[in-house]
This record gives structure tokens, sequence and C-alpha cells, in this order.
């Protein structure tokens, strides 16, 4: 015989030598069967449960992340750089001469009235890594008390808080005894349109007609304003800005400007923030070139230039200590740095901040120079 | 809850139980060398089929996808023992005899047979179920393929080099 018989042969005796099929086989087929189909299901609920477990477990990291990226700034006072490398829960420290008098509130309320003679900063931004910090400057070398203002971008508010701080110079021969504090210490919340509203908004607005009618101050500025505030409205770049020219004594015989607010003020949308209190300085006092107050800030202001990078970040003692917007510039005012800025382009997306720096925030006059050197003025 | 269609299907299985059986254990045998093994892997490869009934149309397809599942079955049980003798522990299968199929061989004085059987199980793992597909269940080139998972040049291969191996073992047999 061939292979092929052969193995025909043998395999036919194979399955002549092979138990016949019977009843208690194929009933413990069927039972091995449902046994099996039980483990499979059971397999399956594991995993369905791994899975469930493993969902919410990143569920619970992603909210955990977003709340920690998203965390309020409220609680971090951030002035300046410190001359001393003393950091505090939040990681960043005060500058030495700028000593915090309390915790910041946690639950700020909204809507409070702002004291108007007081310097505001806003921004609108999206990360705490934008977040701009406002020292409102005492005259140089004085020793006083004053409002730290933190101002927290976030996607849908500006977030700003008061604080009260004791200021002293940085001299240590000057010694400051008996610093009043202010009294108080508020937060304001605004509520922002999302952007693409914002942005319709801006594209409705008719540059060339000034709309006294509409314009309104930020943070409810009372429409009686206080004494000694002349409110002049302007149309300053695009944005529809209410000027205040004041005449104020402080803590010292010098006399401080006044500030502008720019707003805007939409049926349905509410007060937007466009533009900052900025701070002018001794100008009132001795306005450059023999220059008003007004007039020097109308031919100061700044064009927007949309082809600069966006930010200008200034660090000191190799911390990032400041966080400028480029198309800012900077002037010297005697030992203060004002950084002006133009908030009034229609592209929302883009950031905007006016600072007021004063060399009481622990910046050095070299870093001060470099500063103002840096902001490459358009004008 | 079973459907008509689940119930068709385990009818079908059962049908192939019914006809099948005795060439099924003889295929299992020939690749576990163990008759009593034989009869445990065909119920189980039964039972994973019967637990997740195949769409076959034909009680051919039925019995093809059966057929699968003891080759799969043995498979598992050649590499699990395979790994039990690696590191040395006993083996777990049943202790049947090793003679206990070759006893009934020769019992039906099958000699020749016998000695067919034994050089059939010298081949490797894959010209075995090659040859063993091809002459005990009788599957074509392609369904073999289809039910080893591997080509058909590679099943022309394997039988061609499975014969020739049987060849030569037989002729060195007295």
């Amino acid at each position: 015989m061939n292979i092929d018989e052969l193995l025909r042969d043998a395999m036919a005796g194979e399955v002549d030598a092979a138990p016949a099929p019977s009843d208690s086989g194929w009933s413990a087929v069927e039972e091995r069967s449902v046994a099996l189909r039980r483990a499979r299901h059971h397999r399956r609920l594991a995993a369905v449960a791994v899975g469930v477990a493993a969902a919410v477990l990143v569920g619970v990291i992603v909210v955990g992340l977003s709340n920690r990226s998203t965390r309020s700034t409220t609680d971090t006072l951030f002035v300046g750089e410190p001359t001393t490398t003393v950091g505090d829960a939040t990681g960043l420290a005060p500058a030495a001469n700028v000593e915090p008098t309390g915790s910041l509130p946690s639950n700020p309320g909204s809507g409070d009235v702002l004291p108007p003679e007081r310097w505001i900063a806003a921004r609108q931004g999206r990360s705490d890594s934008e977040l701009v910090i406002y020292l409102m400057g005492e005259p140089p070398g004085a020793c006083g008390a004053d409002y730290a203002a933190t101002v927290d971008g976030r996607p849908d508010r500006i977030l700003i808080t008061m604080t009260p701080v004791r200021i002293w110079p940085a001299d240590p021969q000057v010694s400051c005894v008996a610093i009043k504090l202010p009294p108080v210490r508020r937060a304001f919340l605004v509520e922002l349109p999302e952007p693409r509203a914002m942005r319709q908004l801006f594209d409705g607005l008719d540059p060339t007609t000034p709309k006294a009618a509409e314009s309104t101050a930020i943070f409810q500025v009372p429409t009686a304003l206080p004494p000694g505030l002349t409110p002049q409205n302007e149309w300053l770049d695009g944005s529809w800005s209410v000027c205040y020219a004041a005449t104020r004594t402080l803590c010292s015989e010098r006399l401080v400007a006044g500030a502008t607010v720019a707003t805007i003020q939409s049926p349905g949308l509410g007060s937007i923030v466009l533009d900052l209190a900025i701070p002018v300085g001794d100008m009132i006092a001795s306005p450059p070139n023999g220059q008003d107050g007004i007039a020097w800030l109308e031919q100061h202001w700044i064009r927007p230039d949309p082809s600069a990078p966006p930010f200008v970040q200034v660090t000191v003692h190799g911390r990032p200590a400041l966080i400028f917007e480029r198309r800012a510039t900077a002037d010297r005012l005697g030992d203060t740095v004002i950084v002006w800025s133009e908030g009034a382009s229609p592209d929302v997306d883009d950031t905007w901040l006016a600072l007021g720096v004063s060399t009481q925030m622990g910046v050095t006059g070299e870093q001060l120079v470099a500063l103002a050197e840096s902001m490459q003025p358009t004008l | 809850m079973s459907t008509v269609d689940d119930r068709n299907r385990s009818a079908a299985i059962e049908a192939v139980f019914r006809s099948d059986y005795g060439r099924l254990v003889a295929l299992a045998r020939l690749l576990l060398d163990r008759r009593v093994e034989a009869e445990e892997v065909v119920q189980e490869a039964f039972a994973r089929v019967l637990a997740k009934p195949p769409r076959a149309t034909s009680p051919r397809e039925a019995t093809a996808y059966v057929q699968r599942a003891v080759v799969n079955v043995c498979r598992d049980g050649l590499r699990r023992r395979r790994v039990i003798r690696s590191v040395g522990h006993p083996e777990p299968w049943r202790s049947g005899s090793p003679a206990d199929g070759d006893a009934a061989a020769l019992a039906a004085g099958a000699n020749e047979r016998q000695a067919v059987v034994d050089a059939i199980r010298t081949l490797p793992g894959r010209q075995r179920e090659v040859v063993v597909l091809r002459y005990l269940v009788e599957r074509s080139t392609t369904e073999t393929a289809e039910i080893l998972g591997i080509s058909e040049g590679s099943v022309k291969t394997h039988l061609s080099r499975g014969l020739a191996a049987l060849e030569a073992e037989l002729e060195t047999r007295p």
C-alpha cells in the first residue's frame, strides 16, 4: 500500500476505535457551555466595572486639573519681586517694602463700588499666568498705605481684588511710623460677555462719534463726581473714554493726577472694561512741556501695533515680575515709571493692560530704564 | 433568554456532536496522543462552540467550526503541557495510560495501522495537523487552510513534508 492508503486505513481504524457519542456526553457539554457563558458574563461585568472605575478616575483627575488650572488667584498677592527670597504659601512673595495687611477676601462681591480716585487695573485674560498686579503707588520716598490690586482675568469675568498694604521706602534709613491703613478692602467681579459677542459689540461702534449718553464709568463710578474731579469725555483711539482730571492732595504735598477709565456700555451686556484707570503721576503738577494733563495724555496715547508680540514679560531677579503688553510704552516721571497701554483693539483675543510701576515695588532704577526701553514706544 | 436562532444553532452543534463525535475524538487523539484526554478536549471544544454558537449555515460549516475548535483546544493543551514541562511541574492532565489507545489498536490486530499512527505522532505539530485533517476528516486544502488559519500554500507544503517524513519513518520500522 502506498502512503495514502496506509493513512486512510489508519484513520479509519482510529475512528472505529473512538467512543460513540452519548447523551451524558452531550449533557456534560451543555453544562460546560453554561459555565463558560457565566464565566464570560462575569468577565464582561468585571471589564465594565474596571472601565467605569477608570472613567471615574480619569474624570476626577480631569476635574481636579481643570479646577487647578482655573484656580482663582484671589488669594495671591504679587507685588513685584521681593528683595529677599522669602516666599509665602502662594509661592509669590510681596516686595520687601510692601506688606500685605491681611488675607484677601475669599468671596468677593459683585458690583461693589470702587473708589474712583483709586487707580484701577483690569484686564481680560484667560489664565493665571496673565495675572496682573497693580500696586497703587504712593509718592516716591513716602511712607504710606494703599491698595494692592490683583486682577484675575477669567474666561467670563474679571476679578479685581483690592488689598490694603503698607508701603515704605526701600531706603532702610527711612523709618515709617504710624502708617494708617485704608479702612476697607474690596473685591470686584465684573462679568464679561463671551468673546464673540464682545467682538460684535466692538465692530458695531462708530469711532468718530462720541456717545456721551452711552458712556458710563466702569464699576459704577458715581455720576455725582467727588469734589475736584472734572469729567471730560474723550474718544481715544477707538474706545470711548471717560477722563477724569483731578487734583487731590495725598499724604504729601504732591499733586496727583486723575485717570482715564474707558468703558463701553451696551444694552443687555452691561458695562465692559476696555481700558483702565491710568495714573499720570505728577503731570498735573508739572506737566511735561508745559502741557496740561489731558492734552499730554492725548498726545501720548499709544496706537496699537498689531504686528507686535503680545507680551513683554519683565523679569526681576530671575523671576517673572510683571507682564506687559508689547504695544505698551513707558515713561519715567521722576522715580515713577508709568507704563501705558492701549486696550482699544477690537481683537478681543488680545489682552490688554496698563500698569503703574513705582520704584517702591522693589524694581531697581536700571530695571526701570530697561523696562522703558523694552516697551518700544510707537509714538 | 435564548432565541429561536440560538436554539437552531445549538441544534446544529448537537447534530455535529451526534454524527462526528468519534471522528473528532480521533482527531484530538492523533494530535494529543491520549484518548482519555482527547475526549476531554472534544467536550471542551463543543462547550466553547455551544457557549458562542457560530453563524454557520450548513452542517459542513458547523462541522468545520467544531473541528477548528478541537484543533485550538489541542494546541492550548499542548502549549500548556510544554509550559508545565519546562517548569518541571508534574503532568496535570488525566493519567490515562499512554498505552490505552495502543492497546485498543493492538487488540484490533492492526499492527500496521498502529505503526502509521505512531509515525504520525512523530511529525511536527503543523505537519501532523495537516495530515490528520486531510486524511482523517477529509478536508480539502482550502478547508484545511481555513481551519488552521494558514494559507493554502502552507497546507500543501506541510502536507508534502509530512507525507515524506511519514514515508521515511515507516521505512525505518520493521
